[in-house]
């Protein structure tokens, strides 16, 4: 073929071009060290990259945000529980030493000021939160378990589930002796007439709180499952009856009547009733019943009911909230498909259930009782001493008085002892629940934690892949630039020689 | 003309030809030289040549006549895909005002390349067969018609691509629609049949009726090639079929942060008003007479104008972040932790089907290996092109090219002619100087 001029002029153009492209394609590279620059250079890399990054976004969702928030909520729990459970073994010391039968009036003092607070503190820990989120009240974390200020306006609907051991027995005294106020008195206490404190024992059902609506009777109703598997409901009749009328009545309830006392929150049974009810849920284990009350006005530190019954906040009558009760799983995706549940729920039959401040507040009670009833005795006795009442008829209608007050200190006594002793017991209960939570959340977080490491592992593989996948080693990039620039460099020498010498030089 | 003595016009022929060239890139070119003879004597050569320029089979230059090109921007009613640019051009021819049909097989070169990028909708387009038609009253008052258009390419809510008015072409006479309606009718089986109404502007002439009827109509032309029409439908499509999945989850029974039932979430603009497109007065109508059910969707249904382009957050969201939902309407009692709802949103990341038969997710796989995939497919075409111009233009150079040795090689044996030829004079001279002078006589 004849070769012309422009042809190796054409041909040295394409060459210097083509080697230029090569210099600069690695150039790039040495810049980037990626493989592609594009992804029509390579498509297979270019997907694969985009799915290896897809996956790694996912792991690093995982890895570096669901699991550190997931660890922190645990752990906020578990510190939350740990304190109640040191609260609880608190209590169960003061159980301990309110059982004790040798209390000066000092340890009564102490005893109540102690049973107080630690029921405020016990409370305050349910309030517990992570970043502003209430870590106790499955999906309501934007409220609070407690009231954290006393509401007058509050107004629920709730109804509370029982069981048999719902029903315990209570003994109350009639006749809380009063102070004579004149010497008249003093002196001729049949006068008064000094009634005698008597003991009355009665079967109670102890409801989530006191203060309750009494204008509202409430309704109870038991169920059970026949052999048939046909569930038998039955409503029994309750008559409200203020607790200033029955401590009236001298504590008295028909053998077939249900007293609701909404001022303590109970529900009195009448003999006949809580026989039968005993006997029925010894027959069917299903036995079961519930009670719907009302309950208007809120004091500081009580629970909020929605957080532990089914419940209607009926504050706003027209647009009444109807709140189910149900299992509030908080979970965290903390890997693919793997979800792990962050939260614990207080319930009425598990964690910080209502039963353990209604028995405080009844401990409150009873040492406030022991230390009125200690403190007549002692007025008493104080007064015998005093010269005006020196005279003997004096002394003698104190003697009665004296007789009187020391039969309601041993009451008092008696009933504190008694109560505290029985505390022990249901403490060690409210323990073990929390015990339970703890226990839980710590086999959580290990759950957890193993996932975490899997995530770690995880992360760095997939982070490798991609390196492998879309990156090239410098050394490699070096030494293909280094060939492609002797490339170029020598193509641009042969191009400075060419057409260099033509024939014409040789004329 | 200047032939016409009998000489070559090398230069304005090599000027002429060099235009073809460049003209041949662009076009496909046929040209055609032909003597002119004397029609008394058809061996008598004139020395005269007619010449013809045909670009893509229609005369471009016929000697002393040519016909023009122009360029003619669309005007609002001739888009074909909703998220076309306004005023495309086309080219129209002057004299005819017929359009060149740039996308045609027999079209080649860079211009058809070109085109080709703009228009390429890897034919799917919108097309059918005219099966019926219907007087219909015109909103604006007057009867025009309405043409059914069966057996329709295009059956895909999602892929619905054409404007809500336009032209639609049957047998290649254009017709102007106001609007039209999707037809979705479900028997008893379950089976889905789909037509569609396009409502003209106009009546159609009789003529035209028994001329036409079951011929196919299409709206805009099927290009097979996957230019950038075909990347905003495939956006279209992803972002109608996700935007509908999202908002129909909420839609449902998703609640905001006061509980309050929620509006969509991934909404339509109205760029012309700078408003939201009210979503619940564009919805389809449904009515079941005997088992079937017919879906009717509007040319103005919600998600028809909702493009890649137009598509935004809603701004009663954005303004307000406790607008977004969160929750269904029985789990919000539970608190405001309660996420049942963004469960199910999740869904649509990686278990619902939105595009293509794949989850969202993959949308960006899906349209990165086509656009990868083609890249490379075009790389490697041109690199072969590229090869075989440079072994042709290099076999021309090979002809056509000037080379110094050539030349200097021509000088050399010309200047040898010469001195020969000097030689021969001066040896001549030397003759007759001998004879003339030197021979005494």
């Amino acid at each position: 073929m004849r070769v012309t001029n422009n042809m190796i002029t054409e041909h040295s153009k394409n060459n210097i071009n083509g080697t230029k492209q090569l210099v600069d394609k690695y150039n790039t590279q040495m810049t980037d060290q990626k493989k592609i620059n594009k992804p029509s250079d390579d498509p297979v890399v270019a997907i694969r990259s985009l799915r290896l990054r897809n996956t790694l976004a996912e792991v690093n969702q995982y890895y570096e945000k669901n699991i550190p928030d997931a660890e922190s909520w645990l752990d906020v729990t578990e510190t939350a529980l740990t304190n109640m459970s040191k609260i609880v073994k608190d209590i169960y010391t003061q159980c301990v030493n309110g059982s004790n039968d040798t209390l000066t009036a000092d340890d009564r003092n102490i005893l109540l000021k102690n049973v107080t607070a630690l029921k405020t503190q016990l409370y305050a820990e349910g309030n517990a939160d992570y970043t502003g989120r209430t870590i106790f009240t499955g999906f309501k974390t934007n409220s609070p378990l407690t009231f954290e200020q006393a509401d007058a306006n509050a107004n629920y609907s709730l109804k509370q589930d029982l069981d048999i051991n719902g029903i315990t027995q209570k003994k109350y005294f009639t006749d809380i002796l009063q102070l004579p106020t004149n010497d008249t008195q003093v002196k001729d206490p049949i006068l008064v007439p000094i009634n005698e404190m008597e003991e009355v024992s009665h079967d109670r059902i102890r409801l989530a709180y006191e203060e309750l609506d009494g204008a509202v009777a409430p309704t109870l109703t038991t169920q059970y499952q026949d052999s048939t598997g046909i569930t038998i409901t039955t409503p029994v009749t309750v008559t409200p009856k203020s607790y200033a009328d029955w401590y009236a009545a001298g504590f008295a309830v028909a053998p077939d009547q249900v007293l609701y006392i909404p001022e303590t929150g109970e529900l009195i049974l009448g003999n006949d009733v809580a026989q039968s009810m005993k006997t029925d849920a010894k027959v069917n284990p299903s036995w079961s019943m519930n009670v719907e009350y009302n309950k208007k006005g809120f004091q500081k530190g009580e629970v909020v009911p929605e957080m532990y019954f089914n419940c209607t906040n009926i504050t706003d009558p027209v647009h009444p909230v109807e709140f189910k009760k149900s299992n509030q799983d908080i979970e965290y995706l903390i890997s693919e498909n793997q979800t792990l549940k962050v939260n614990t729920q207080a319930s009425d039959d598990g964690l910080l259930s209502t039963a353990i401040g209604r028995e405080m507040d009844e401990m409150t009670e009873a040492v406030t009782a022991a230390i009125n009833a200690n403190e007549k005795v002692d007025k008493i006795k104080g007064m015998m001493l005093q010269a005006r009442y020196a005279d003997k008829e004096f002394q003698e209608g104190l003697k009665l008085w004296l007789e009187a007050a020391n039969k309601e200190k041993t009451y008092a006594d008696d009933t504190l002892q008694k109560l505290f002793g029985s505390g022990q017991t249901s403490f060690q209960s409210y323990q073990k629940a929390i015990d339970l939570e703890t226990t839980d959340v710590g086999s959580r977080d290990n759950r957890l934690k193993l996932t975490k490491t899997r995530m770690q592992t995880q992360q760095s593989t997939i982070n490798k892949l991609i390196s492998d996948n879309e990156n090239r080693n410098q050394s490699d990039i070096l030494i293909d630039y280094k060939a492609a620039y002797t490339a170029y460099e020598s193509a641009l020498t042969a191009a400075s020689k060419a057409n260099d010498m033509t024939l014409l030089d040789y004329l | 003309m200047i032939e016409q003595k009998g000489g070559k016009a090398n230069e304005l022929r090599d000027e002429r030809s060099l235009l073809i060239d460049d003209l041949s890139k662009l076009v496909p070119v046929e040209v055609r030289e032909e003597d002119v003879v004397n029609t008394n004597f058809p061996d008598w050569k004139t020395g005269m040549t007619t010449y013809v320029v045909k670009i893509n089979g229609q005369t471009l230059v016929n000697s002393y006549e040519y016909n023009e090109l122009e360029c003619i921007p669309r005007e609002q009613d001739q888009k074909v895909n909703i998220s076309d640019a306004d005023g495309l051009y086309d080219l129209y021819w002057k004299n005819t005002s017929m359009k060149i049909e740039t996308s045609a097989d027999t079209m080649s070169g860079e211009m058809k390349a070109l085109f080709n990028l703009r228009d390429g909708n890897n034919n799917n387009n919108f097309s059918g067969e005219f099966s019926d038609i219907n007087d219909y009253m015109r909103v604006g008052g007057g009867i025009s018609s309405q043409i059914t258009i069966s057996d329709p390419s295009i059956t895909n809510l999602s892929q619905v691509t054409m404007p809500s008015y336009g032209t639609i072409t049957i047998k290649n006479v254009d017709f102007k629609y106001d609007s039209y309606q999707m037809i979705e009718q479900i028997d008893a089986v379950g089976k889905k049949t789909y037509s569609y109404q396009f409502n003209l502007s106009e009546k159609m002439e009789v003529g035209n009726v028994s001329r036409l009827m079951n011929q196919k109509a299409s709206v805009g032309d099927g290009v097979d090639f996957m230019g950038i029409p075909y990347y905003q439908t495939q956006m279209n499509e992803f972002i109608r079929s996700f935007s509908k999945s999202y908002n129909d989850l909420i839609l449902k029974d998703g609640v905001d942060l006061s509980g309050q039932q929620t509006g969509v979430f991934f909404v339509t603009d109205d760029q012309a008003n700078g408003v939201e497109y009210d979503y619940n007065s564009k919805q389809y109508s449904e009515v079941t007479v005997a088992g079937t059910t017919t879906r009717t969707y509007k040319s103005d249904y919600y998600y028809f104008h909702m493009t890649s382009q137009n598509v935004s957050v809603a701004d009663e969201v954005v303004r307000d972040p406790k607008k977004l939902a969160t929750s269904t309407k029985e789990e919000f009692i539970n608190g405001v932790s309660s996420s049942d709802l963004l469960n199910k949103l999740a869904t649509t990341k990686d278990k619902m089907t939105v595009f293509r038969g794949g989850v969202a997710e993959d949308f960006l796989q899906c349209l990165l290996s086509d656009v990868a995939v083609d890249t490379q497919k075009v790389g490697i075409f041109e690199d072969n092109y590229k090869n075989l111009s440079s072994a042709i233009t290099n076999q021309r150079m090979s002809i056509s090219g000037v080379d110094n040795d050539d030349e200097a090689l021509m000088l050399v044996k010309y200047q040898n002619a010469y001195n020969l030829s000097s030689k021969l004079v001066s040896i001549l001279s030397e003759m007759y100087d001998r004879l003339i002078l030197q021979t005494g006589v």
